[in-house]
């Protein structure tokens, strides 16, 4: 459970965080980029989080939210002059895949447990990316749309809309775990079946975490649409975008609402620091790290601390 | 939870931010010794493979340069050494955008040099026109690059439309009973293939060739068996593939095994490396390829330098040229512009004409694109002969045997 | 209709997609086997499969053995290694239930990124690819043509199915990997250790990789990143065919090929794709046991 005092301690990072780009010049510094790509994937973490740590769910086709809440931001510029960094255009490439999630997820909740459910969700995202690779005309196939880059001003918008959504998305994980609702997701990741037969609506509670974690991704999506200015199916729709999040969730610690978090920051910057020292070799270090963490903090490294004082059930724990 | 120790967190928290934040924002102010170039090249991921002869490329031309000291800087006032600084792009389009990002903001280079591939560098020449740094590319598409009006960058490479006409010429230089009568068009479903798809269809109708069979081709796909049975209906005996060379290899070893014999057999991208013929032998023999350049041709280095390549690597490359005249056309106007500055360099590249390189003499129009030419190369016996341009008494493009018959 | 003019075109096509598909099947026959025992979607699978082709390569290329010989080497090499896989890495993370499974997912992400990039290092990214008499050699028969790896391939698959079912249903061992299968638990209670089991399974599922390797490296050419579409496509194979069943896995690989096959004939390489995933998800919707399995596999349990 959270107390004021922690509120009064994130509320001062967080501000702490938006003052970076006031001492470092947000066009030049490294640090300032390195910090927008960990918010958002500290954000997507935060997604796979809700049905994966809270729920139990293990989906594997978060990139498919994440294109298309790209593709969504796309069309929104292109059709409905919806331009750069629109708020009414971010929020449907969040809604749009949410309903996606909820369309799909009734099929695929309702029928489908564990390892078969995360087969589907792989299959839906490079559905998903073959259909917009075929959709030519519309989706501009394989060769994928531009944006404007002459939109570019500033790197400061991506900054704190990152940041933003990376609260946003903690402090929706925060409210769910709080209320009812995260009370629900967790019976049902522990035992589904005493759920159920406890009245609780599993199918309903399975939709609501699968489309809230699917809009938090198709906005990221949206920012990352913004910053590339070039959206096309082989990138938006990559399985990068599922699997890292997934890894800093875990690594972070999954079922807390820090975890994810800590996993990003930490991730991201063991990540570009291997490619700065070892540009050659970096991915054998990044999976030989992975592999390490897996092994030997398997709780997440937000647990690091915990040991002893808190037991391994982890029904116990927010 | 202690009462204290959510600020004591709070506290290691901001130290770490606050460190991290006063260290990234130190400039390093150092006097100049040398000239950084950075490239965000993909050294890792599929296309690392696809890469490897632009790397090798430019670290000959770092290495030359430096050789006679380097290029003579006259801000400076004297000869400052090249050093190149590789990222690593990951064979995918956003981390090519997060090396740039690396390169001009935490290795602070002065200018850069091409990455790989038209959906590396679209997204590349935006991140130059932010940050406005000079990136001197290829490899991409001229009409897609041209569409974006980019600011800092310039373009190097062919022009798709003259690189399309290039199978028909080929044809056309054919003795009569040689050439194909029936042709097939496959293109793979990714930007150049589809680019490529519409320039070749264009330019068939110039030359009044028709296409019997016009069909994707899949990407990475283990299997074309029902694609060459549609061809042997057909009765196709020509055929011209945009691919990848892992699939032009699974594509000519299906058609051997399935006995489809064709007279002419044009591939673009897949076909010129040497591991494709590798993989084949003589089923290679007479396969034609697309190049950026040949060490056939008469210009100063040219020949040296496919030897020195062929003498390392025990293969001859029909690209490095390419890549090693870009490197010379940068030396060149970094010179002349007399300083880093990347405005100044934008500008010697564009006013100015290049001359002597290995790939010819180049200038750059003033919509920031130079042309070179595309070529066209036949394998026999395990070289790429040049088959276009057609040089005085140089090779004579032939059919390809059937099968059975070699 | 549908573009096939006459019947032996049909056959012939058919022939195709079954003789393609069982290069999924053999691919998938490990992946079934370990995830029959431990539950585990091992994606690094491909990066074996991989491994056991450049295994084939050097061996050709070094000390001119031929591919189908090498499998003497090759096999036994990979269950070796197989083992190792486990004891060191997968061992610690095994029967920690729900949390182990996406920590190892995770865990064989991080094996497969390690590996494939060790192997550019090591080997350049260059493609390969082994060259004999027969690697690009196809006959007639009977009026259909048939590729004489990808046959190769097909008789490799089918007797490796064979093996590993009798090695299941007639050996202690195999009989004590099925009885772990289907419940750990009770297995360690009349005295398996689970551990073992383990190690056999991980041994032969990779094992069965080395031999999908040599059946990739003598018909295609390959580089280090080859393996991943291998991987995915092995997991459909698998969820066409069933979970936990070898002949499954086999048989989903088959149908995997026909369909794509097929799919490419009628319409073209494009929509095959599309074709192939949506009959993935619509066998995951509506008989997730696998089209092959006998007994239906109580999905409620996971």
């Amino acid at each position: 459970m959270i107390n004021q005092r922690q509120i009064l301690a994130c509320t001062i990072l967080i501000t702490a965080l938006a003052c970076v780009p006031m001492v470092l010049d947000a066009e030049t510094n490294y640090f300032v980029y390195y910090l927008f790509m960990a918010f958002t994937y500290a954000a997507m973490a935060q997604g796979f989080n809700i049905i994966a740590g809270y729920t139990g769910q293990v989906s594997l086709g978060q990139h498919a939210f994440f294109g298309l809440g790209a593709y969504v931001t796309v069309f929104a510029w292109e059709f409905a002059g919806l331009e750069y960094f629109n708020p009414l255009a971010m929020i449907l490439s969040g809604l749009v895949p949410a309903i996606l999630a909820i369309l799909i997820g009734l099929p695929l909740l309702s029928k489908l447990r564990g390892d078969y459910f995360s087969l589907g969700t792989l299959g839906l995202g490079e559905i998903l990316r073959v259909i917009f690779i075929q959709g030519r005309a519309v989706t501009g196939g394989s060769m994928g749309k531009y944006l404007p880059s002459g939109s570019y001003t500033s790197m400061l918008p991506y900054y704190f809309t990152a940041l933003f959504l990376a609260v946003l998305a903690t402090v929706i994980v925060y409210l769910i775990v709080r209320s009812r609702i995260g009370l629900a997701l967790i019976a049902i990741r522990e035992d589904e079946t005493a759920a159920a037969a406890n009245g609780i609506h599993v199918l309903l509670y399975k939709l609501f975490a699968f489309s809230t974690g699917a809009f938090i991704t198709g906005l990221c999506g949206s920012l990352q649409a913004y910053y590339l200015f070039h959206i096309h199916p082989q990138n938006f729709f990559g399985l990068s975008w599922t699997l890292f999040p997934i890894l800093m969730c875990v690594l972070g610690g999954s079922g807390t609402f820090a975890g994810p978090i800590i996993g990003a920051l930490a991730l991201s910057g063991v990540f570009e620091l291997a490619k700065i020292w070892l540009p050659g070799i970096h991915p054998i270090i990044s999976g030989t790290l992975i592999i390490i963490a897996i092994l030997f903090l398997p709780d997440g490294l937000i647990r690091l601390k915990f040991k002893g004082i808190i037991s391994k059930n982890r029904a116990g724990q927010t | 939870m202690k009462l204290k120790s959510d600020f004591t967190k709070l506290g290691f928290y901001l130290l770490v931010l606050a460190v991290l934040t006063v260290v990234s924002g130190t400039v390093w102010a150092a006097d100049r010794t040398e000239i950084l170039i950075g490239t965000p090249l993909p050294v890792t991921g599929i296309l690392a493979g696809a890469a490897l002869e632009q790397k090798w490329a430019y670290e000959q031309a770092v290495a030359d340069i430096n050789k006679k000291g380097g290029i003579f800087v006259k801000e400076h006032g004297k000869k400052l050494p090249v050093k190149l600084i590789i990222a690593d792009a990951e064979s995918d389009p956003g981390k090519a955008v997060a090396a740039m990002e690396r390169l001009i903001k935490v290795d602070k280079v002065d200018a850069l040099l091409s990455g790989f591939t038209t959906n590396h560098i679209i997204p590349t020449s935006m991140t130059a026109d932010k940050y406005k740094k000079y990136y001197h590319a290829t490899t991409c598409l001229v009409p897609p690059w041209l569409e974006q009006n980019f600011k800092w960058s310039t373009l190097f490479f062919f022009d798709i439309m003259q690189s399309a006409a290039v199978p028909y010429q080929v044809i056309n230089s054919m003795p009569k009973e040689d050439r194909p009568k029936k042709l097939a068009i496959l293109m793979e479903d990714t930007i150049d293939g589809r680019a490529f798809g519409g320039a070749f269809k264009a330019q068939a109708e110039k030359f009044g060739y028709k296409f019997s069979v016009d069909e994707p081709m899949a990407v990475g796909a283990k299997d074309y068996s029902s694609q060459i049975l549609k061809l042997k209906i057909k009765g196709v005996d020509g055929i011209l593939i945009f691919g990848a060379d892992a699939d032009c290899v699974t594509f000519v070893r299906q058609m051997k095994e399935t006995g489809l014999n064709v007279k002419y057999f044009h591939g673009y991208k897949g076909t010129w490396a040497h591991e494709f013929y590798n993989a084949l032998g003589p089923d290679a023999e007479g396969i034609l390829m697309d190049g950026f350049w040949s060490e056939d041709f008469p210009y100063p280095g040219a020949k040296e330098l496919g030897t020195r390549y062929a003498k390392k690597f025990d293969k001859h490359s029909v690209s490095i040229g390419l890549y090693y005249g870009l490197c010379q056309i940068l030396w060149q106007a970094i010179e002349k512009a007399g300083s880093l500055d990347s405005a100044k360099i934008r500008e010697a590249v564009l006013n100015n004409e290049f001359k002597g390189t290995v790939i010819g003499d180049i200038k750059y129009g003033d919509n920031h694109v130079a042309i070179h030419l595309s070529t066209a190369h036949q394998w026999h016996k395990g070289y790429q002969e040049l088959s276009y341009p057609i040089l005085e008494g140089g090779w004579k493009t032939g059919a390809m045997l059937p099968w059975n018959e070699r | 209709m549908f573009g096939f003019d006459s019947i032996d075109i049909f056959i012939q096509v058919l022939i195709n997609g079954i003789l393609f598909g069982t290069m999924y099947g053999i691919a998938a026959l490990g992946l079934s086997l370990i995830f029959g025992t431990m539950q585990i979607i091992f994606i690094a699978q491909g990066v074996m499969i991989v491994l056991g082709a450049y295994g084939a390569f050097w061996l050709f290329n070094l000390l001119g053995v031929d591919p189908y010989l090498s499998i003497v080497i090759v096999v036994p090499g990979a269950m070796l290694f197989g083992a190792g896989v486990y004891q060191l890495l997968f061992r610690k993370i095994s029967g920690r239930g729900e949390a182990g499974k996406a920590a190892s997912l995770l865990l064989a992400f991080g094996l497969m990124s390690l590996l494939e990039n060790l192997m550019t290092v090591l080997w350049t990214p260059n493609t390969r690819a082994i060259r004999t008499g027969y690697t690009a050699f196809g006959f007639d028969f009977l009026g259909i043509n048939f590729s004489f790896t990808r046959l190769m391939a097909f008789i490799m698959a089918v007797a490796a199915t064979i093996l590993v079912t009798l090695f299941l249903k007639k050996t202690m061992l195999g009989k004590a990997v099925r009885a772990a299968s289907e419940n750990l638990e009770s297995a360690t209670l009349v005295g398996i250790t689970p551990h073992k089991v383990n190690t056999i399974t991980f041994a032969i599922g990779i094992g069965l990789a080395g031999l999908a390797g040599i059946a990739t490296a003598t018909t295609y050419s390959f580089d280090p990143y080859f393996g991943f579409i291998f991987s995915l496509k092995a997991m459909i194979a698998l969820a066409l065919g069933g979970m936990g069943s070898i002949f499954g896995a086999l048989a989903g690989g088959i149908l995997l090929g026909v369909i794509e096959s097929i799919g490419a004939f009628i319409w073209t390489g494009g929509w095959a794709d599309v074709l192939s995933y949506g009959v993935f998800l619509m066998v995951l919707l509506f008989k997730p046991e696998g089209l092959f399995t006998r007994t239906s596999i109580n999905v409620v349990k996971p």
